[in-house]
């Protein structure tokens, strides 16, 4: 289904139901070009429509205080339907099948065959001719512009997201590390020796053997895959062309390594049924020393642990190297999710919400997202910002809410918390320094065909599930094989294969990414 | 409805005579039974609206829709769909677990709450029995969510209710939910669980409406409680459990989605994925519309196909059908 794993992570996905109406614009067109960032607008307000995905379990309102300074600054009127992560998927494609879509449209994968298939009819505007006007989007990082390009051109304005800090990958319990006498791990090999000692070396001292190394669903574990084939993302680039990771060689060594790990004990003996929030209360709750999280869950479980445990510390590894000691660590396009803009919105209108987009991008406007409002949400303290109590009765949230429109610029999202204590948010910036220098790219990234759409996600499944099986023993290595060689030789696998290369030859030619 | 399309067959001569007697006889009905049909509007305009007017979007499994050309511009692709599915592994795959999942509901789920109901109608106590009846009801209340909530919570390894008691008696932990062998047993459970209690309802009703008079003669004739159940009690209901019979198998595609995605996991999805899942899945998730549209319209076709069968059946062995 997706290619990229997704930043952060959901709880038991159960559809809600959920209302789509979204209300229909009585389009007022005033457009604004008024100065930059802070405004000085006059006018009616433009009204903009959008339906985003938010993460937050309690979404803001239009009679949000930020909300209405959001408004006031940008000189709009927001229609905004919050969409819980959980469904979002359903949700769009529910929009896109109906034809409804808002004005603003917020896609959380650009490489999905619906957005692809739409794009290719004409059903979205070019913006590529109209970027140039709006100075915050091209202080953008150019790899977020470059890798959000579809067939050479801007269809989307990419929702910034900083390079390294997202993904699945391993976060560490530093305070056990410590008491076992233990280097932080640098290679599979360190790691299964430390994952070994939190299971049995009774890192809580309290006499018994309670604690394992790391808690995680069969997702925690594709770093695993990554750090062993040495590439970012599903596939794997040899010799100029890119072959999926789940058929490579190394994907069966890297199986057999999470097996190792399952047949002694040192990961959740469920496996195949957690989720996200039973990982968590794990870490939470002092029974696991490692967990596979994006960055940003290393304050909240570590100040969670700390109401009880003032010494606790969850610490995100900054890299994982392989017997080549090529290192690794998950690296998003720069980028997490998109805007597109039907054609039915009048060209006018466009400018007012690339406008609108736009002043997310300042500092100012971003930081009021984010932050909230100087003063009442927040303080400015050796130039890092402190919030309030306020800032939690207010719904504010650094990525979330209000946040879910323009994430914070730069690496804050990352590495920075709400509440978050010095010593973990200089550690984050550590990490987040090395991380810079070691993560590999996903050579697919943007490359997308008609058979991958069709028969891929079935293709992966299988294997998918395969390797839940033979982790939990109930079939074999051998059959694996053979599942594997099956597939090689399956048609839709090689026209898969066959098309996305060309796929990714084209794209080559376009953008100049190479190897 | 009914009564237009007969006039097709009427000679083009008489047409006109028959159809004015024709339309003054439907006329003076609808007058006759104003109020009754002004009580079945909602009822049919709710039909209409929601289930009739629908039809004309399976058209979409014989296209490549695309919402932006519509349905009436979308390319028009025949059988493809259905060829891709049919020759699809997959395809037999959930063919076997939906038979497998119904069939095991026919023969554990379906003949439960009939014996259930009989055990109840035995029982002399009122008090006791009503509230028997009141706590077998409840958990048909509960949503899926809930009762799948219970099962990880009673099932799975590391702190489930069942596995910690292995533990203490000394027996190695068992990971249920990860069994593909006994994953159907576990969904026939589930389902008896929260819906036997509920299905007592009727045949309780059916039961009630058995003449005491038979049962006193019989008791009279020295016949016991087993003799009166199997020779008075279930022959006189037998008619209710046909139809309900009837009606189930014609839903035998239908395993119930949200059940089997609520407890579905990696390890099991060999013997879980369904049509239900499958049509969510490539659907709803991938956005393939016409291709999920497709394996949905080959499913209601068999669904429909397998209720007329057990209705002809049913007459057949000189049974009450359904229609």
């Amino acid at each position: 289904m997706k290619r990229r794993t997704r930043l952060t992570h959901l709880t038991l996905a159960v559809p809600l139901a959920f209302s789509l109406v979204l209300t229909a614009c009585g389009g007022s067109d005033s457009a604004s070009n008024q100065g930059e960032g802070e405004s000085k607008t006059s006018g009616k307000p433009t009204e903009i429509t959008t339906a985003i995905m938010n993460y937050e379990a309690d979404m803001v309102g239009e009679d949000n205080v930020v909300w209405k300074e959001l408004e006031k600054r940008t000189n709009t009127k927001l229609k905004i339907t919050w969409i819980p992560e959980a469904s979002f998927d359903e949700k769009l494609n529910v929009m896109l099948a109906s034809g409804d879509l808002p004005e603003l449209t917020y896609v959380e994968s650009i490489d999905t065959p619906q957005i692809r298939s739409l794009i290719s009819q004409g059903v979205f505007w070019d913006l590529t001719p109209f970027i140039k006007d709006y100075p915050n989007m091209n202080k953008l990082p150019k790899e977020t512009w470059s890798n959000s390009k579809i067939d050479g051109k801007q269809y989307v304005i990419p929702r910034y997201y900083p390079i390294v800090g997202g993904g699945l990958f391993p976060i560490l319990r530093q305070d056990w590390l410590d008491k076992l006498g233990l280097k932080t791990p640098e290679s599979l090999d360190d790691l299964y020796q430390v994952l070994k000692a939190f299971t049995e070396g009774d890192p809580d001292g309290n006499g018994n053997k309670d604690t394992i190394g790391m808690a995680g669903y069969l997702g925690s574990f594709n770093f695993i895959f990554n750090v062993m084939n040495e590439t970012g993302g599903a596939w794997k680039l040899r010799d100029g062309s890119i072959y999926p990771l789940i058929t490579e060689d190394k994907s069966r060594e890297a199986l057999l390594y999470v097996k190792k790990l399952y047949d002694e004990g040192l990961i959740s003996p469920d496996l195949a049924i957690l989720k996200l929030n039973q990982v968590l209360e794990a870490v939470k709750g002092n029974k696991a020393g490692a967990a596979s999280l994006s960055m940003a869950y290393s304050w909240e479980v570590t100040g969670e642990l700390r109401k009880t445990l003032p010494n606790a510390e969850f610490r995100a590894l900054p890299y994982l190297k392989s017997t080549n000691d090529v290192k690794y660590v998950p690296a998003t396009g720069g980028f997490y999710g998109a805007y597109l803009i039907p054609k039915k919105v009048s060209e006018s209108k466009v400018k007012s919400i690339l406008k609108f987009l736009d002043y997310g991008y300042s500092q100012e406007v971003n930081d009021l997202a984010n932050y909230g409002i100087k003063g009442v949400h927040y303080n400015e303290e050796n130039g890092r910002k402190i919030s309030t109590e306020q800032a939690n009765k207010d719904l504010v949230k650094v990525g979330g809410n209000l946040g879910s429109i323009w994430r914070p610029l730069g690496f804050a999202q990352v590495i920075d918390s709400v509440g978050i204590a010095n010593d973990v948010y200089e550690q984050n910036k550590k990490t987040i320094d090395e991380r810079l220098k070691s993560y590999l790219k996903d050579p697919a990234l943007g490359v997308v065909s008609d058979a991958y759409n069709k028969f891929w996600p079935d293709i992966d499944k299988k294997v998918t599930d395969f390797r839940v099986k033979v982790i939990l023993g109930q079939e074999s290595i051998d059959a694996y094989d053979q599942l594997i060689a099956k597939i090689k030789e399956d048609a839709n696998y090689k026209k898969v294969v066959e098309e996305m290369n060309a796929a990714y030859k084209q794209r080559v030619a376009e953008n100049g990414l190479g190897e | 409805m009914n009564t237009k399309d007969g006039n097709a067959s009427v000679p083009i001569l008489e047409a006109h005579t028959t159809k004015r007697s024709l339309h003054r006889g439907v006329w003076s009905d609808l007058k006759r039974d104003k109020y009754l049909y002004v009580l079945g509007l909602p009822g049919i305009i709710y039909f209409l609206l929601f289930k009739y007017i629908p039809f004309s979007g399976l058209i979409i499994a014989f296209e490549n829709y695309s919402p932006y050309l519509g349905i009436l511009k979308s390319q028009w692709v025949g059988f493809e769909h259905f060829q891709r599915f049919f020759s699809n592994d997959d395809f037999y795959l959930l063919l076997r677990n939906t038979l497998a999942i119904s069939l095991l509901n026919l023969l554990f789920f379906f003949p439960f709450p009939i014996i259930l109901s009989l055990l109840l109608n035995e029982v002399r106590n009122s008090v006791y029995k009503r509230v028997i009846q009141s706590i077998v009801y409840i958990p048909h209340f509960f949503s899926w969510v809930i009762i799948a909530g219970l099962t990880y919570l009673m099932l799975s390894q590391s702190e489930g209710l069942v596995n910690e008691l292995l533990e203490v008696l000394g027996m190695a932990k068992i990971g249920f939910l990860t069994n593909s062998n006994s994953f159907w047993m576990m969904l026939t459970a589930q389902s008896m669980w929260k819906e036997a209690g509920w299905g007592t309802i009727i045949f309780l009703a059916a039961i009630a409406g058995v003449d005491p008079q038979l049962s006193e003669a019989a008791t009279v004739d020295g016949a016991g409680r087993f003799r009166k159940m199997w020779h008075i009690t279930l022959p006189a209901i037998r008619n209710i459990i046909m139809i309900l019979l009837i009606l189930q198998l014609g839903s035998i595609m239908d395993t119930g989605f949200e059940q089997v995605y609520l407890m579905t996991n990696g390890a099991v999805s060999e013997v879980s994925d369904v049509f239900d899942t499958y049509v969510y899945r490539s659907g709803i998730q991938q956005g393939q519309f016409s291709y999920s549209t497709a394996v949905g319209l080959f499913k209601s076709v068999v669904g429909v196909a397998l209720i007329c069968m057990a209705n002809f059946l049913a007459k057949r062995f000189g049974q009450e059908g359904v229609f």
